[in-house]
């Protein structure tokens, strides 16, 4: 019957070369951002990675990876309106006074937001008072390093998601509502799915900046320590050869999930 | 009954039309490219802003917001949803978000049946615009808006699937406006015929009158005709080539005299080019043995006759 016969396999497009000048560039492109990887992986002193697992997983390592996921969350649920609100609005200069407040964080050297911080969340400030009354703390808490990895990540996430809802297909959501759906039901069967592989993508991005922030965190929240401040530590009290096996554990924890989402969400990309 | 008296103003481009279709009718909205159908759709179904007033079986549309209007759409280009199978595609546009009998019904009808669980972004052009069919009719519309919605699908299938929607459109008791510009199209399905032109309605007919009157040359040429004879100083008399016999005139019918320029195959039969005295050409769909070229007798029905000031063509 002709209506399986078309769909009896998957396309298979020819694969189309790279023109040679452009495929030279993008080579020497690749193995600079490997290069920083690749001395790591050369210099590290594997002999003390045991050690350092052990150090890391007494304190460091949980506290970043709970700190990033709480960090990656606030993201996830203050920054998916924001970016919605900003794909879909007609008031061209609001949306262009909010994405300036976004850059703002991106602008800002890490350091310039911890030292801010501490103005906001300091234990005599009004909001540092409240925080520590909730039991959240004020600086050099959990919810301190949270903060700060917060103002380092949140604009990767809104702007890719911002991206995102760009590009689904508002003709699309029109014709939905003509079957009689809500606004809140076409979102959330046509306008997130739709958006949910550049959503992913900024997750991704958003994460691998939580859990490595730093210069926010070293100054709001020294301690409870995380593995960048740890791997700082360790690099003023010994010296490299107890940095670097850190900074591989570090890259073990925060790459899986953004080479998980990049694979899935891109293989479903390129269906149409 | 849909009643709308539209205005539509955008730079370059302005619409303005005023419709009535009754239950279960049919009204074809007939137009080049560009005319302004797709808008017209668009603003009945409340994506599109317009002007006017837009009512369906006694409510006032014009303030409600697509989805509390219930004009389904069928876009032109229709996508599918992001995800999931076709049925769960089709259950979504379900008032209970459920696929019930009925509907499943519609995928038979539409040949979806054997994609129910096929994933819906592998669908081919045609087999999605089906499906947006099936999606817009599981909706329970007020009225069904279709924007071209066989023009993916090969003839054999345009044929039967038109006649399909237009029943079950009659089944639900929905007025049906219906955008084509396929005028066999239109006449298979369509109870009246609205006409569009530059953003205008230019005619507005029965689809068994909607030959009589063409207003201008420009609409007689989207209806069919293709051919003229002068019948006055400054008229000429609109000839349609299903409408012309080769032959002696028979009783009402107009004598004119002709010559066969040229014959090329035409479906089941013939397409004759003829030249016409004193002065015009048609061309003419015969059956049977094709003519030979030369001197013959053409008997015309009485037809349009159109202004066409002397020394000039009306195409």
């Amino acid at each position: 019957m002709d209506v399986t016969a078309s769909h009896a396999s998957p396309r298979r497009p020819r694969p189309r070369p790279l023109p040679g000048a452009l495929g030279l560039v993008a080579a020497l492109g690749v193995a600079l951002l490997a290069a920083p990887a690749a001395a790591l992986l050369l210099h590290a002193d594997y002999g003390r990675l045991p050690q350092a697992l052990t150090e890391a997983a007494a304190g460091p390592l949980p506290t970043s990876l709970t700190s990033a996921a709480a960090a990656l969350a606030a993201c996830v649920v203050l920054g998916t309106p924001v970016a919605y609100w900003t794909a879909r609005t007609t008031r061209a200069r609001l949306r262009r006074l909010v994405e300036a407040v976004l850059l703002v964080p991106l602008l800002m050297p890490p350091l310039v937001v911890g030292l801010v911080l501490i103005y906001l969340l300091g234990p005599t400030t009004p909001l540092g008072a409240f925080t520590a009354a909730i039991g959240l703390g004020s600086t050099n808490s959990l919810f301190a390093l949270t903060l700060a990895s917060f103002y380092e990540a949140a604009p990767y996430y809104v702007f890719s998601a911002t991206a995102a809802f760009e590009r689904s297909d508002p003709a699309l959501e029109a014709t939905a509502a003509t079957w009689g759906r809500p606004p809140a039901s076409v979102f959330w069967r046509v306008t997130l799915p739709a958006a949910a592989p550049g959503l992913a993508v900024g997750m991704a991005m958003a994460w691998a900046r939580a859990v490595g922030a730093f210069g926010a965190a070293v100054v709001v929240a020294y301690h409870p320590t995380g593995l960048p401040v740890a791997i700082w530590i360790a690099l003023e009290e010994v010296g490299l050869p107890a940095a670097f096996p850190l900074a591989l554990l570090l890259l073990a924890a925060a790459l899986p999930l953004p080479l998980a989402v990049r694979g899935g969400w891109s293989d479903a990309h390129r269906v149409p | 009954m849909l009643t709308a008296s539209l205005r539509v103003l955008r730079p370059g481009f302005s619409l303005q039309a005023d419709l009535a279709v009754a239950p279960g009718d049919c009204l074809c909205l007939l137009g080049p490219t560009g005319a302004g159908k797709s808008t017209l759709l668009r603003a009945v179904a409340g994506v599109e802003e317009a002007e006017g007033s837009i009512r369906l079986a006694g409510r006032d549309l014009g303030p409600l917001p697509p989805w509390r209007r219930r004009c389904a759409l069928v876009p032109q280009r229709p996508r599918p949803l992001p995800g999931g199978r076709v049925r769960d595609q089709v259950a979504f546009a379900c008032p209970g978000g459920r696929l019930d009998a009925q509907t499943a019904a519609l995928l038979e009808d539409f040949d979806l049946a054997l994609l129910a669980d096929r994933p819906a972004r592998a669908l081919s052009g045609g087999e999605t615009q089906r499906l947006a069919i099936v999606q817009a009719l599981a909706s329970r519309p007020a009225a069904v808006l279709l924007d071209e919605p066989l023009a993916a699908q090969d003839p054999e299938r345009r044929r039967r699937l038109g006649e399909r929607l237009r029943e079950r459109a009659r089944d639900i008791g929905a007025p049906l406006l219906w955008a084509t510009h396929d005028l066999a199209e239109a006449q298979r399905v369509a109870d009246r015929v609205a006409v569009l032109d530059g953003g205008a309605v230019v005619l507005d007919a029965p689809v068994a009158e909607m030959l009589d009157h063409p207003p201008s040359w420009r609409v007689a040429r989207l209806l069919g005709y293709e051919g003229w004879v002068r019948v006055g100083a400054e008229t000429a008399l609109a000839l349609h080539p299903d409408r012309l016999r080769l032959g002696p005139p028979g009783p009402g019918e107009l004598a004119l005299e002709g010559r066969v320029v040229a014959v090329r195959p035409h479906g089941g039969g013939w397409r004759a080019a003829l030249r016409l005295q004193p002065e015009g050409e048609a061309e003419v769909t015969l059956l049977g043995v094709p003519p030979s070229p030369g001197q013959a007798p053409v008997a015309a029905p009485a037809g349009p006759i159109l202004p066409l000031p002397a020394g000039r063509r009306p195409w």
